[in-house]
């Protein structure tokens, strides 16, 4: 390898490893490596940059956090509470299977992960500790549930990896469903094997008695949206970015005029954030992208699959130790860094093997979700640490069997493409 | 020797008063002057962000019920969302949304943690003064570009890299004064 790519690798490790930030490092290091190297002009940094920012699909991203945040302030929250608890409530241990459940509703709305941890944990976990739940465990279900929001549509990571790809972002998110759903319902299953191992919260009832049709008439503007986002990009009358627009417009009206919540601070308040996220996600691409464009310069990418394709060409290896670069990348790094750093390195070979671009996609996402609930690094425990006060060292401990509840869905995901391509072909 | 000791360190301590006094203005006035630029570059976001979901709507209103199409408005939305995501990363400084991997340096105690937390704050310094110059020098050479659609001068786009590394400079250096207050009271 030249010494612009050994400046690459170890620059990015030893930035990373020292605590800057992400996108930073990124980018230190390609104003490093442009630097060693003779041929490559120091434009390229800014050029791009700002090439990868100008792009009219990525700018989905900002809609889809516009939506969730107006959503968020308009008291979506707890309107999904309340529908998961009607259903629900009944059951030994609802409490926990209501913050999953209502994470995957949320995650309908939002398209991210740690929002979603943000956004319904601080809803749920107060609740589930005052009715008896252990804290720890209470604070890691919202860590787990939250991943649901990149595993059910919208999701950023699944529109940064459709424009990378060119896999049609709509597909992706047809066929993210059924990893979605199977992940939330083996998170179920595990935190009810440890409510009853544990013998949590023995007497727990549904103490409002809510009616189901009454919280669902409540909730169902905010349930509706995906039902927007979907149905616009399938019936080929919006792109993905303008369905994040009708959303995030959607959002405003429902908050205003039916939630009567979003009042001119809060609209304000939540403008003004969501450029901030959206501004940070953006940068990170930005950098990422300027780091793989100097990799693909230096021929890394080629390098790297021929050395893959040297070591198996089944493609049952071959998927088994994506999955563990992932998780093992996953526990390190930012998911959108991962996409664009990683999936270029592995998509060529898997084409090369007989893996459908589409189904690499929800691979790739399914192993991320897990990634950002893994010790040391998931962001998502950070988060749930953050928002209950329960030290993370607790959660790590707590977050072991959800873990494995995520391994076996990654397990089906990889080696029955039946539950996300099947499941897409099915629907059309 | 009491009334020596007291003699001998008088005037020492009386101008570093002195110093902290001015310092402790310095750094009023320019906390104050970031606390006010943060709040100006938030309504600004509010503003372009609004502007954009209001341009957004009209593509999607013209396209679809009018069959119109707007020539103009991916466009416009492109190049404000650019501006929004450079002017949106210095906020985020202060707001330490900046996502990073911090374990090893909150495994750090002391002296050793407040060294390396400035290391990072300075080779975070060197990124932003990286897109501030090669920005600037991106903006002049592209000079006479126009935009495809609209025939709207290009570097009005381009600047906003060295203006979001400008004020991404002054943020950062927000926080290294905050470090070095919270080091020295600590």
């Amino acid at each position: 390898m030249s010494i612009v790519g050994i400046t690459l690798i170890l620059g990015v490790f030893f930035f990373l490893l020292i605590g800057v930030p992400i996108a930073f490092s990124l980018g230190l290091t390609c104003i490093l490596a442009i630097l060693v190297s003779d041929r490559i002009p120091l434009m390229i940094f800014t050029q791009r940059m700002f090439t990868a920012t100008d792009s009219f699909p990525l700018m989905a991203i900002i809609f889809f956090v516009i939506a969730g945040e107006l959503m968020l302030q308009g008291g979506i929250s707890k309107r999904l509470v309340r529908v998961a608890s009607s259903l629900l409530g009944w059951l030994r241990g609802s409490m926990a299977f209501i913050s999953v459940v209502t994470c995957a509703f949320f995650g309908a709305i939002s398209g991210s992960a740690l929002a979603t941890t943000a956004a319904i944990g601080s809803v749920m976990f107060p609740e589930m500790v005052e009715r008896g739940y252990k804290d720890d465990f209470s604070a890691t279900i919202q860590a787990a549930g939250g991943t649901l929001g990149i595993l059910i549509p919208p999701s950023i990571p699944l529109v940064i990896y459709g424009v990378l790809t060119g896999v049609s972002i709509g597909d992706l998110f047809i066929a993210v469903i059924p990893a979605g759903i199977l992940t939330m319902l083996l998170y179920m299953a595990f935190a009810y094997a440890t409510v009853v191992h544990e013998g949590m919260a023995p007497k727990e009832m549904n103490p409002e008695k809510i009616g189901v049709w009454e919280s669902f008439k409540d909730a169902i503007w905010g349930l509706l949206t995906p039902v927007i986002i979907l149905g616009g990009i399938y019936s080929g009358v919006f792109t993905p970015t303008e369905s994040a627009v009708v959303a995030s417009i959607y959002a405003l009206i429902i908050g205003v005029f039916v939630y009567k919540e979003l009042s001119r601070e809060k609209f304000y308040k939540a403008m003004g954030n969501s450029a901030v996220v959206s501004a940070s996600i953006m940068v990170i691409i930005a950098t990422a992208t300027l780091f793989g464009w100097i990799m693909t310069n230096q021929n890394i990418p080629v390098i790297v699959s021929k050395a893959i394709i040297n070591l198996t060409d089944s493609k049952i290896v071959f998927l088994l130790l994506v999955n563990i670069i992932y998780l093992v990348a996953g526990m390190f790094m930012e998911t959108s860094t991962i996409i664009l750093l990683l999936v270029p390195l592995f998509l060529p070979v898997a084409l090369q093997l007989g893996v459908d671009s589409l189904h690499f996609g929800i691979i790739t996402i399914l192993n991320l979700s897990l990634g950002l609930v893994t010790p040391p690094f998931g962001a998502a425990l950070f988060v749930a640490s953050g928002i209950s006060k329960v030290s993370i060292e607790r959660i790590y401990f707590r977050i072991l069997p959800f873990i494995l509840a995520g391994i076996i869905s990654i397990a089906m995901i990889t080696y029955m493409p039946a539950f996300s391509v099947g499941f897409m072909n099915a629907i059309r | 020797m009491k009334g020596l000791f007291v003699q001998n360190n008088s005037s020492p301590i009386q101008s570093s008063r002195v110093l902290k006094t001015v310092e402790g203005v310095l750094h009023m006035t320019y906390e104050k002057m970031l606390d006010t630029l943060n709040k100006i570059i938030f309504a600004i976001l509010v503003v372009l962000v609004c502007i954009m979901m209001a341009v957004g709507g009209m593509q999607v209103f013209w396209r679809y019920v009018l069959k119109n199409s707007l020539y103009w408005s991916e466009e416009v939305m492109r190049y404000l969302n650019i501006w929004t995501i450079f002017l949106g990363i210095s906020i985020g400084i202060p707001r330490n949304i900046h996502v990073a991997i911090d374990a090893i340096i909150r495994a750090f105690k002391g002296r050793v943690k407040f060294s390396a937390v400035m290391f990072v704050y300075l080779l975070t310094l060197v990124f932003f003064v990286g897109l501030f110059g090669i920005g600037i020098k991106f903006t002049i050479y592209n000079m006479g570009q126009l935009s495809p659609a609209m025939r709207f001068p290009m570097s009005m786009i381009y600047v906003s890299l060295p203006v979001g590394g400008f004020l991404s400079i002054l943020f950062t250096i927000g926080e290294i004064i905050k470090h070095c207050k919270s080091g020295v009271t600590q």
